[in-house]
């Protein structure tokens, strides 16, 4: 121990700071009503109640949320754009066994993120989950393939044309209720049978437009990441 | 009941053990391995949607970010305290004898190279772990039988500084003349002394020459027998990247640009 | 062991992860310290409306059973995928901080930006390591 008074300063500060929040505590015991819940889930027809929180109510939150998303990986692309590439970034070990296993993971994985995106008012998921999850399946494609391969492929499909539109489309989802006479902010088409698939189909669109937006922000993140390494 | 106990309970003892490791690929796994156990806790809080948020995040993209931040294939990893002449920082890049000796090499590897800066003392430590290749930066002295040296490059002699005062006329004989360290950082010494601490060190000649610019009026300096000359050190595992770069520095020396090397940075 | 809850072992991470970020200095296990301030903060949340017969807010759901609050699940869901975005971020100034210093202690590079400091006069240090006109990687 270097500084022994400094050691024990900062484990009395955290323990000091803890000690606050305890004395300070009160937790009310108010558990959710059935009423409510089941009145959250018809308005929103979600029957997953936390979509129907982040999704249907409480929208805003979510909007900035993204946006910061947005910002912070602009900001990574941007700081590890102006270091050389490496040109041996992408001399990961080709072993066969990741590549045969590869194979079979990685369609299942991205069944699993897209089922998570689509699926994500009526059970748990949701867009963010979703989009992770499929990047990590992009993350296993590249640790087989090369970072090249998958690069190429991806770029030739257009799918980072979308890292720019999808956050206005996102925005523009938020706006568009203005435009059908309803307040801002809220589920604008309209709202079927709590449960179904199409129960909510506003909740849906946006799940879908997070979940691309999540994984082309990771899958950008990851890239940067890849090719410019640092010198830790 | 006593899952949900066992897992909470767990969760402080993988962060503390996690966090307060000395290597830091050991801090990031477990780290890892606390996401799993907090994601285990989530599903047991009735959180289904944070828990399948928190495992896809923490164990897959957290993890892999931080590996790919501290990875070291690839490059040659050299760690070494700053010795002016043999190996300094000149507006980022690396110049001195050492550091022109070393560039060659990785070049003639293949690997890009990577010079960290850590305490004199913590060179073998650092070696012993594992966590480098090479060590570097004017080491004359005997290290740990683990470790390899390479062949020596340049001779160089000890000198003992110590104040006026604490000064002992028997100082061939004393356990100091066996080790050449000080503590900490060479840049921190170089201030102490300028400070007038009242410090002793063991230096050799590269060093001495960089802190001789300073007036040494109230100190004693001796001039110690040095066994060895400067060497390369390599880690425990790497013995035979210490044979490749003995034949490196043959082959420098029997071209004759050693000398010009030494020229150069130690006229 | 009424004080075996969520809640008190989110107060105990957050101690353990302050203590280790005020006490490390590597740079990368400070950023790992911060991450585990981050999952404390959110544990807490989750577990300070828990209660033990709780279940998953996802109905249908039997009557009787109470449900777990949809909110405070709400409100962590998109800062965990945020949290990851601004550690790469951070990361990153890690890493650039690392190639220009050539270390991950702390204080050995506070030093050295004092002593840059000193010599250049005041200027700010990172402006001429980064060229003028920023070029984004060629598509």
């Amino acid at each position: 121990m270097r500084h022994p008074a400094r050691t024990i300063l900062a484990i009395a500060l955290s323990l000091l700071v803890c000690g606050i929040v305890v004395f300070d505590l009160t937790i009310p015991d108010h558990p959710v009503r059935p009423d409510d819940a089941s009145l959250l889930a018809t308005t929103t027809g979600a029957s997953n109640l936390v979509s129907a929180v982040y999704l249907g109510a409480r929208l805003y939150d979510t909007l900035f949320e993204v946006l910061v998303f947005t910002v912070a990986v602009i900001g990574v692309c941007f700081y590890l754009s102006e270091r050389p590439s490496t040109a041996r970034a992408t001399s990961i070990p080709e072993s066969h066994v990741l590549q045969a296993s590869a194979q079979i993971l990685f369609p299942l994985i991205l069944l699993l993120g897209l089922y998570l995106t689509l699926f994500g008012h009526i059970s748990p998921g949701g867009g963010f989950s979703g989009g992770v999850v499929a990047a990590s399946g992009l993350l296993l494609c590249v640790m087989s393939i090369g970072l090249d391969t998958v690069y190429r492929r991806l770029t030739g499909a257009g799918i980072e044309r979308l890292e720019w539109a999808l956050p206005m489309m996102i925005v523009a989802v938020c706006v568009l209720p203005m435009i059908f006479g309803r307040p801002l902010l809220s589920n604008f088409l309209p709202v079927g049978r709590a449960g179904h698939v199409f129960g909510s189909p506003s909740i849906l669109l946006l799940n879908i437009l997070i979940g691309l937006k999540v994984l082309i922000g990771s899958w950008m993140v990851l890239h940067a990441f890849i090719r410019h390494r640092g010198e830790i | 009941m006593i899952s949900r106990a066992v897992l909470l309970v767990l969760l402080p003892i993988i962060a503390g053990i996690s966090l307060f490791q000395r290597r830091r690929l050991t801090a990031v796994i477990g780290m890892g391995l606390f996401s799993l156990v907090l994601t285990a806790n989530y599903l047991l809080h009735s959180a289904p949607d944070v828990a399948v948020t928190e495992a896809a995040i923490g164990a897959a993209l957290v993890t892999v970010i931080y590996m790919l931040a501290i990875r070291r294939t690839g490059r040659l990893l050299v760690v070494a305290d700053e010795v002016p002449g043999l190996l300094a920082f000149e507006a980022d890049q690396p110049v001195g004898v050492e550091a022109e000796i070393l560039g060659g090499f990785a070049r003639r590897l293949g690997l890009d190279l990577s010079i960290q800066i850590v305490p004199y003392q913590d060179v073998e430590i650092v070696l012993l772990r594992g966590d480098a290749d090479l060590g570097a930066g004017g080491l004359s002295a005997t290290f740990d039988a683990r470790l390899h040296r390479s062949r020596e490059h340049l001779p160089t002699a000890w000198v003992h500084l110590c104040p006026e005062e604490r000064f002992d006329p028997h100082l061939g004989d004393s356990p100091i003349a066996e080790r050449c360290d000080y503590p900490g950082y060479f840049s921190d010494l170089v201030e102490a002394i300028q400070r007038n601490d009242r410090l002793e060190a063991t230096l050799d000649m590269a060093r001495f020459l960089a802190v001789s610019r300073i007036d040494l009026s109230g100190w004693r300096v001796t001039r110690l027998p040095s066994p060895q000359g400067y060497a390369f050190v390599a880690a425990s595992r790497r013995k035979h990247l210490r044979d490749q770069l003995t034949d490196y520095i043959d082959e420098l020396e029997r071209s004759g640009a050693l000398d010009d090397i030494i020229r150069r940075h130690l006229a | 062991m009424g004080w075996l809850n969520g809640t008190t072992i989110a107060m105990i991470l957050f101690a353990i992860g302050t203590t280790a970020l005020i006490i490390r200095r590597d740079l990368v296990i400070k950023l790992l310290a911060l991450g585990l301030i981050n999952s404390s903060g959110i544990l807490f949340l989750i577990s300070i409306r828990f209660r033990p017969q709780m279940v998953a807010p996802i109905l249908p759901v039997a009557p009787g059973v109470p449900i777990a609050d949809p909110l405070p699940q709400a409100l962590v869901l998109s800062a965990i995928v945020i949290n990851f975005a601004i550690l790469a971020l951070s990361l990153v100034f890690v890493m650039l901080l690392v190639e220009r210093y050539h270390s991950t202690d702390c204080e050995r590079i506070e030093h050295a930006v004092e002593t840059e400091r000193e010599t250049l006069g005041n200027q700010r240090p990172l402006d001429n390591s980064r060229t003028s006109q920023p070029r984004r990687d060629p598509r």
